[in-house]
């Protein structure tokens, strides 16, 4: 029975994180392409249907298996082989301790909205994920190739460079909340007591080391494509590549994930009481229903009155209804809900699965937000220079953090 | 908690103040050393002078100040030991009189370290800040050492202690010789430390404390996998602590090292990491060897015995002087081992004799290399036995001081090198070691060939060359390390009561 | 206690297979590399100017080395940081807001000799 439900969460939390770097490419695409203004790639089509980009995606999974495998002949053959599977591991390994929601309480079963609630908590996330350095040293120095070994270098040292001052910008936060495991923190945070306002400094050190330790613009020397082609993956082809690919999109879903638990509240939202709703949730779906039913209908229409026939004069004009008419559909489905609801007394089990399903929401949401943002930063600020970043990290964020660690610590002895 | 905020600090800072006054002495000279403006001592200071024959560096401060922590802390020792009639247990540390004795001869030892440092670190244009900084840390970490009643503690005043030393010794970069027994020390030493840590593990298995006071012969001590642990973790400590000292079948680093290392360094390393390595070995063994049977006694006995011979032997072959000093200083390490032979049985006795047997050989190694310091010209140490022919005409105290020295070394009266074995050997027969003393005797026999040989040198080897033998002005500093360790080695030994009192004060066990 | 740990297994496991498949899918589905010149290492077409397996710059093993030293003790700050809050409970706040200012002053220190002696000065 344990093994099954481990399975089973380990399995889901897995894919949901897969499933969010798809999303994360097209947006990235797609996001990149509006601030530069144009058009991104809209071209891959399934019987004339675009998705506006989305198909990209699925023409590029075939695309990637379907390579020439290519192992260069001066390769170390294995450690070649092996380090992008590293990277993909430590990826989806990270998110072993992180929790969706508050322990879901059924009928005396209580389970946990994680793969493992350690006690050790953050600090599990920060060791696994400092093995990452492994993949890009490992890859890059395997391949044989000088691209690949100045990329390398540079990636290994820019990255536990910022892994101190993650490290030290965390023990800020710690010091506040006196516990390392994730669900305590998160609870801690009730309303608008969120750590990014109590703890600003060790805020946006976090989010800075966590763009370093990413290798994401502005910190992207590692790739340079300007200087070292792509850096420490320029020998890598095919799915070994794509590995590489998704390691980093997935770090950067887990990074958002992370942020947006310890320092953005988690799942708690000003104005949510979830205790309330876990107690009547008729109440809460017949008062959210309707709201959500008047919003995707709205949608749904504003998407259907942008239908013109012979606009593109193929299967993209119907893109819109192909959109449109689910949602409102869907809002009307949800009023009839609603009064299908009204006076009946519903099972036990919708209050706390409800809760569940609405904290999830949260924290995606929360999720996406710092997606889009870390998508937002990379197009718009220009890459450092390697000594400016060396210097930002250790002359500058190193003092800065232990400065906030004094601060925060004379501060809870003196005044709190 | 509730003892924590009992707990008086301010007494356990002021029985801590050597240790805290060469911390703090070295982290401020490390801070120092980094803002040093460049131009900071007068011209009259800094210009060549007849006593220094090289510009006074602007660091030059550093170092003196570093002598100056280093004094203090010795007084510091001394008013505790005034002070100190029994034991005071506090955690991790203990401080009694054996530690206290240990710390004034290991910062005596430095003292010295650095005094010869002056000039030298001239010469050689080294980095007169870190030198410093080493030294001061270094010490500290050897008083971790011999005043812990923690293993763990022990080990990491051990660690601190070697990597000091390891950098020390690979100092000057410019010297290829300095560089290798930098890394040959380093490489070694990690192993070392290793074996040492597998020791103190296996200790922990077998008492289930890392407290030397824990380690009694209670019933945990009595089951047959606690004495195999207790067996096994001595061999691994044995190994360990006797690549530190440098016994036998692990001394082989020793003459690279001492030989490559700059010659302060070496004096140094003979001297104080030598014993703070044998304190804690003897505090150690102290507690382990009466619960163990007696093979223990008889490791170290062959061990002791294997070190002399190979030591004395291997010494009769050296044509440097650096290489004989330091394969003589395998050898003494093969005497100081049999004091712990003695400890086994009396404990008090063994202890007196190691004490004494460690001070005399550190004055007079410091001694023996100051002087073959001092005759180093600008820039280049003289090494070979054969540049000192002539020396005792062309300078003849420098040339009786050596001999002072050597004949000290060689255990011969009415040196201070002459008593100390003496109290070994009798300690030695009265715990009924009659074998050993014989070995002893005879090692020490052979040892009298190979001392004798630059006595023979300096005074009757003609000169072969008359190449004008200049410059032997590195400074006051180093006259006075060599006058006053003369002085101790003739003194003590022709009047070794006083000493010999306080030393048998100091082991109150 | 060791217990909990056991969804982490499961967790390793699944991670590790996602790889090998992945992996292993693209060497059977991809088509094999007919062309000897595409296993060159990639230098723009050109023969490799320069072997990668040399010496490189010094100053990566120094970051090396003092990310290490940082990092242990980062590690040693947080049990610390952990609990504060209940050592100010036991009235002890003064106390180890003291000691965590040593360590941190000891921290400072070698933060400072390494900026001041170039360690980490990139030309």
């Amino acid at each position: 029975m344990e093994l099954i439900i481990a399975a089973i969460k380990a399995i889901v939390i897995v894919a949901l994180i897969l499933q969010l770097i798809p999303v994360l490419i097209w947006f990235e695409r797609k996001g990149s392409a509006y601030i530069q203004d144009r058009r991104g790639p809209n071209r891959a089509q399934i019987l004339g249907i675009r998705l506006g980009g989305m198909i990209h995606n699925l023409a590029d999974v075939v695309k990637l298996f379907c390579k020439q495998d290519i192992i260069p002949t001066k390769a170390s053959r294995i450690i070649y082989v092996v380090a992008p599977m590293i990277a993909i591991f430590v990826a989806s390994a990270t998110v072993g301790v992180v929790p969706f929601a508050e322990p879901l309480h059924l009928g005396g079963l209580t389970i946990p909205m994680q793969v493992a609630d350690l006690n050790i908590g953050i600090l599990y996330i920060l060791g696994i994920g400092s093995l990452g350095v492994y993949g890009v040293m490992l890859g890059g120095w395997s391949s044989n190739n000088s691209y690949s070994l100045l990329g390398t270098l540079r990636a290994s040292a820019q990255m536990v460079s910022y892994e101190i001052a993650m490290g030290l910008a965390l023990i800020g936060l710690f010091l506040v909340t006196g516990t390392v495991r994730i669900t305590e923190i998160v609870s801690q945070q009730t309303g608008f007591h969120w750590y990014a306002f109590t703890q600003p400094i060790a805020f946006v050190l976090f989010l800075t080391s966590l763009f370093a330790e990413t290798n994401r613009n502005p910190f992207d020397l590692a790739e340079g494509e300007s200087e070292l082609v792509a850096g420490f993956h320029t020998e890598y082809s095919s799915m070994k590549f794509a590995l590489f690919f998704m390691a980093e999109y997935a770090h950067i879903a887990v990074g958002s994930l992370i942020v947006s638990l310890l320092f953005f509240g988690g799942w708690n939202l000003p104005g949510l009481d979830f205790d309330w709703i876990r107690v009547y949730p008729e109440a809460a779906l017949s008062m959210g229903l309707p709201a959500l039913a008047v919003g995707a209908i709205a949608f749904g229409l504003f998407l259907c009155s942008k239908f013109r026939r012979h606009k593109y004069n193929d299967a993209r004009d119907y893109e819109v209804l192909i959109f449109g008419v689910p949602h409102v559909l869907i809002g009307f489905l949800m009023i009839g809900a609603t009064l299908l609801l009204h006076g009946t007394t519903l099972p036990t089990w919708v209050g706390p699965v409800l809760v569940a399903a609405l904290q999830m929401g949260v924290v995606l949401a929360k999720t996406l937000f710092f997606c889009a943002f870390f998508i937002w930063v990379r197009w718009t600020l220009p890459r450092f220079r390697y000594d400016q970043l060396m210097d930002l990290g250790w002359k500058g964020m190193i003092p800065v953090a232990l400065f906030n660690i004094v601060i925060t610590s004379a501060w809870l002895v003196f005044v709190h | 908690m509730e003892s924590l905020l009992n707990t008086d600090w301010l007494a356990l800072a002021y029985n801590e103040l050597p240790l805290l006054l060469l911390i703090v002495g070295g982290t401020l000279v490390l801070l120092a050393d980094l803002w040093w403006p460049q131009h900071i001592l007068p011209r009259w200071a800094r210009r060549k002078s007849a006593t220094v024959d090289v510009h006074v560096p602007d660091r030059t401060p550093l170092l003196l100040f570093g002598m100056l922590a280093a004094l203090v802390a010795f007084i510091a020792c001394w008013r505790l030991w005034v002070q100190h009639e029994m034991p005071n247990q506090m955690g991790m540390l203990v401080i009694d009189r054996f530690s206290l004795v240990g710390g004034m001869m290991i910062i005596g030892s430095t003292i010295a370290g650095l005094a010869l440092g002056w000039g030298y670190l001239f010469q050689h244009k080294l980095p007169i800040g870190e030198y410093t900084v080493l030294m001061l840390f270094a010490t500290a970490g050897a008083w971790c050492m011999i005043s812990s009643a923690n293993l763990l503690l022990a080990f990491v005043g051990i660690e601190i202690l070697s990597i000091s030393a390891y950098v020390l010794a690979g100092m000057d970069t410019k010297n290829r010789l300095s560089v290798e027994s930098g890394l040959k020390y380093f490489l070694l030493g990690a192993v070392a430390s290793a074996f040492l840590l597998f020791g103190i593990a296996f200790f922990y298995g077998a008492t289930g404390t890392l407290s030397l006071v824990g380690f009694t012969n209670d019933g945990i001590m009595q089951a047959p996998t606690s004495q195999f642990y207790l067996i096994l973790g001595t061999a691994f400590f044995l190994v360990g602590i006797g690549f530190k000292v440098a016994l036998a079948p692990f001394h082989t680093w020793t003459p690279d090292v001492y030989e490559g290392a700059p010659i302060p360094v070496t004096a140094w390393f003979a001297s104080a990491v030598k014993a703070a390595a044998f304190l804690l070995f003897a505090r150690v063994m102290l507690v382990v060897l009466p619960l163990m049977p007696a093979l223990g006694t008889q490791l170290i006995a062959g061990l002791a015995i294997a070190t002399m011979f190979i030591g004395n032997m291997a010494a009769l072959w050296q044509d440097n002087i650096k290489r004989l000093l330091a394969y003589s200083s395998i050898a003494h390490a093969g005497y100081a081992a049999l004091a712990l032979v003695t400890m086994a049985t009396i404990p008090e006795a063994g202890i007196t004799s190691l004490l004494w047997y460690l001070m005399s050989y550190s004055v007079m190694t410091i001694g023996a290399f100051a002087v073959v310091q001092l005759l180093g010209r600008d820039g280049e140490e003289l090494t070979s036995v054969g540049a000192l022919a002539g020396l005792g005409e062309r300078h003849p105290w420098l040339a009786a001081c050596l001999s002072i020295f050597l004949l000290s070394l060689a255990g011969l009266p009415p040196t201070v090198g002459f008593m100390a074995k003496y109290y070994l050997l009798a300690n030695l027969v009265a715990a009924g070691h009659w074998g050993l003393t014989i070995a002893a005797i005879i090692s020490s026999l052979i040892s009298v060939g190979y001392y004798s040989y630059p006595i023979v040198v300096m005074y009757f080897r003609p000169v072969a060359n008359q190449t004008p033998h200049n410059s032997m002005n590195v400074g006051v500093p180093i006259r006075l390390v060599i006058f006053f360790a003369a002085l101790a080695v003739l003194v003590a030994g022709i009047f070794p009561d006083r000493l010999m009192s306080f030393i048998q004060n100091s082991v109150l066990l | 206690m060791l217990s909990s740990y056991f969804p982490i297994a499961v967790l390793f496991i699944f991670a590790l297979i996602l790889g090998g498949v992945f992996v292993g899918l693209s060497a059977w589905i991809g088509r094999r590399p007919y062309n000897k010149v595409r296993l060159e290492p990639y230098e723009c077409g050109l023969e490799p100017a320069d072997s990668p397996r040399k010496r490189f710059s010094v100053k990566f093993f120094m970051v090396a080395m003092v990310f290490l030293l940082f990092d242990v003790e980062v590690t040693l700050l947080f049990p610390w940081a952990t609990l504060f809050k209940q050592f100010i409970a036991s009235g002890l706040g003064v106390f180890i807001f003291i000691e965590g200012l040593l360590f941190i002053a000891v921290l400072v220190i070698g933060w400072l000799y390494v900026v001041r002696k170039g360690a980490l000065k990139w030309e």
